[in-house]
């Protein structure tokens, strides 16, 4: 069985589980997981002509429909060709698209059935599949079904990740190489930018983020703001904050580069972090530790150390995959044992106010007896002059 | 009154003319052209209850922006002044955004219930809006909002200016990057890096740089630039908020006389199709024919396949569009891509593209990058 045809096994058993007849999917990351069709570009550019209509339809019985807009099928013809999806339906530009779509619905008897619907989909959509299911019922943004099914990543999502973050280490050590003291937050940035593409990314998975915090730098600011035309001096640390979209799988990854001596204060909560990592990192094998217990060891750690106070406990990080944020969170709250093959950032941080900010982040498999690192970089403190 | 608040009572205008009593707007260009307010992570965070992101406006309240806590701080910190909010809903940590959304549609009086929302809002939200309001009349905001937003006011036109600036000097810059052996994707990157350093926020869509081989069909990909190859270029950026769209071509080494005539016929095609969109005179598949019968007199018909443009504001493609079967009449301000081309496949490719505004006297390049054709020797 193709990997394609495990996912869909696995999403039936939670349609069963849901009492769901029926679902349907717009583009976006459970498209992705289903199909391996990327979101087109102009999906969210373009309006009009039964915009709408673009989706997956899933039964419990029949084989999955893929139904097109004719421009949107052009733009997607690269993963079409590679896709688990044997029926695809594309609707020329002067067909009627409820007419083309109620049709492709009929087919599935859907009067009275429980029609579930991804997260993202569009209000139009609903519209239009309630008027061709009538005294159908609906799930609605089906949330907790679709990211359940998709927590635990399968080998092939686990070897796209890896070449995700092959990337992400890649664009880093480019990107350090090019870095100097006068370029400011922003340049730094742009950089990381080009040298994702550079390295084989297909875009960020976020904006990037760079942040200089130093020699009395504004005490008012926040862990948010970035990329300002803040310019990197001798004695400032500069946090780095992004991620690379790979064939629809995201990264999410951090290090911290010293502008020339580092100050000695941020050094030492920069390596007591790097120790935080390294030690949890080990702790994450299947079923092992809870998210809530994972964050309290990383605090605790860095605590031990003495940066209790500016560590930034609110959160260790998050699951990710085709998604930059998925559940769950690694903070209190989040009760339920990690398993084998989920993903996690783990991202400390420690931020002292017009001081420094270090932190470092990374893409961790959970494994059988302990995690993996799936990005690789280096945690030697990096320095530029 | 600020550029927002302007807008907003034209919007409130038209809520009144459609009898519509409450507006939402999901983070979307609609929520962004009347409040001002965008945030790069709207996309990305998943927070709980972010399907009830968004502004709610009446003809009396609003805009009130309802988010959950964190990106409710988000944006405030991103927040410009001017931008239109008049006040803050956060779902709190571990709230019911149920209750919340209940609570805020309940602030409004409707007596028809006839509630508008964002195109692309989420079934999420207009599934919740149906279980507070049961017998609500959705439609949808571009019914109300397109026409609005596709004649531009004069805070919008001052973006697409610099928009336009910022993209003809990037083009400038990048232009000289062509030479023997570079490959259309080091073109592309460099196009984006470029757009970026003259302070684009990104790219409006996916940069399109070709390069059309005599001979090559179907074209091989990867290909490094030689002599005999013609470049062309499509690509825009953004610049708080608002796109361009543009394009020139290229030609490495000394053009065929065909080639240069070409260029010039596409060049004429484009300056005929703007001296002709003047306001109130001329339909949108009118302008399309300006151009497609400069092209087709001269026996190039068949080689200009697509329709002539398309309106730009702040997504780089919206309606009214440039195109046989488009009857809406020109109005002053209203600004479109004009871009004619010429392929004829497996010889050469030509194109011209700027962001035009229809104005009194004909449309006005917001562009002034030249458009003599790039020779790379």
């Amino acid at each position: 069985m193709s990997f394609y045809e495990k996912r869909l096994e696995k999403v039936r058993q939670a349609m069963a589980q849901w009492g769901a007849d029926l679902l349907f999917l717009n583009f976006g990351p459970d498209m992705v997981y289903l199909t391996g069709v990327q979101t087109p570009m102009y999906y969210h550019i373009l309006k009009g002509n039964g915009d709408w209509i673009n989706g997956l339809l899933v039964s419990v019985d029949k084989d999955p429909i893929l139904i097109l807009q004719e421009s949107m099928a052009v733009i997607s013809a690269e993963s079409l060709a590679q896709t688990g999806v044997q029926d695809v339906r594309v609707m020329s530009r002067e067909e009627d698209p409820k007419s083309f779509f109620e049709k492709i619905v009929a087919d599935f008897r859907p009067q009275g059935k429980t029609i579930a619907v991804g997260k993202a989909v569009w209000s139009q959509s609903l519209l239009a599949l309630r008027e061709a299911a009538p005294g159908a019922q609906f799930i609605p943004a089906t949330s907790p079904m679709m990211d359940k099914v998709r927590e635990v990543k399968d080998e092939e999502e686990i070897r796209l990740m890896r070449k995700a973050a092959e990337i992400t280490d890649a664009t880093l050590a480019a990107t350090i190489s090019n870095m100097h003291s006068g370029m400011t937050e922003r340049d730094v940035a742009i950089e990381v930018e080009y040298q994702i593409k550079r390295a084989g990314g297909d875009g960020y998975s976020f904006y990037p983020g760079i942040i200089c915090v130093g020699l009395g730098s504004d005490p008012e600011r926040k862990i948010m703001t970035r990329n300002t035309d803040m310019v990197l001096q001798s004695g400032t640390t500069v946090a780095f904050d992004f991620g690379v979209l790979y064939k629809g799988y995201c990264t999410d990854f951090g290090r911290t580069v010293f502008v020339g001596d580092p100050n000695p204060e941020a050094l030492r909560a920069y390596e007591s972090i790097v120790k935080g990592s390294r030690g949890i990192v080990e702790q994450m094998g299947d079923r092992k530790m809870s998210p809530e217990q994972i964050a309290d060891f990383v605090k605790d750690s860095v605590t031990a150390d003495g940066f209790g106070e500016y560590y930034w406990y609110y959160g260790l990080g998050h699951a990710i995959g085709l998604e930059v944020h998925e559940a769950p969170w690694l903070r209190p709250g989040f009760k339920e044992p990690v398993r084998k093959g989920m993903c996690f950032t783990i991202e400390p941080k420690i931020w002292k106010s017009g001081e420094f900010y270090v932190r470092v982040e990374d893409v961790v498999v959970v494994g059988k007896e302990r995690g993996e690192c799936l990005t690789k970089f280096s945690y030697e403190p990096q320095i530029v002059e | 009154m600020s550029i927002y608040e302007e807008r907003l009572s034209r919007v409130r205008q038209r809520m009144e003319e459609q009898g519509v009593e409450l507006l939402f707007l999901s983070p979307s260009p609609y929520m962004f052209y009347v409040t001002g307010i965008r945030h790069p992570h709207f996309d990305v965070m998943r927070l709980p209850g972010d399907w009830l992101s968004g502004v709610f406006i009446s003809l009396d309240k609003g805009p009130i922006f309802v988010a959950h806590w964190m990106l409710a701080r988000m944006v405030q910190r991103v927040m410009m002044p001017g931008d239109l909010v008049s006040e803050m809903r956060a779902l709190e940590q571990d709230g019911d955004p149920l209750a919340l959304l209940r609570s805020v549609v309940a602030e409004f009086r409707l007596r028809q219930k006839r509630i508008a929302v964002a195109d692309h809002t989420w079934t999420r939200f207009t599934e919740a809006l149906r279980a507070i309001v049961p017998d609500a009349r959705v439609s949808l905001a571009s019914e109300l909002m397109d026409m609005m937003m596709a004649a531009q006011d004069e805070e919008a036109l001052r973006r697409m200016r610099k928009i336009a600036e910022i993209t003809d000097a990037a083009y400038q810059e990048v232009v000289r990057h062509l030479c023997i052996g570079v490959t259309e994707e080091e073109m592309r990157r460099e196009v984006d890096y470029q757009l970026r350093k003259f302070g684009s926020e990104g790219n409006s869509f996916s940069t399109g740089v070709f390069f059309t081989r005599p001979g090559d069909v179907p074209p091989i990909p990867g290909k490094h630039l030689q002599p005999g190859d013609s470049v062309t270029f499509d690509f825009g950026g953004v610049y708080e908020g608002y796109s361009s769209d543009f394009g020139r071509a290229a030609f490495v080494g000394e053009p065929p006389a065909e080639y240069l005539k070409v260029h010039e016929l596409v060049l004429r095609a484009q300056a005929e199709a703007m001296k002709a969109m003047k306001p109130g005179q001329i339909t949108c598949e009118e302008v399309d024919a300006v151009a497609r019968k400069v092209i087709a007199d001269q026996g190039y018909g068949p080689n200009f396949t697509h329709r002539l443009g398309h309106g730009i504001s702040i997504t780089v493609h919206n309606p009214p569009f440039l195109d046989s079967g488009d009857k809406t009449v020109l109005q002053s301000g209203m600004t479109f891509t004009v871009e004619p081309s010429v392929r004829v496949e497996g010889r050469f490719s030509n194109r011209v593209e700027d962001v035009v505004v229809v104005t009194d006297e004909g449309g006005v390049s917001l562009n002034t990058c030249p458009r003599e054709l790039y020779i790379v020797d």
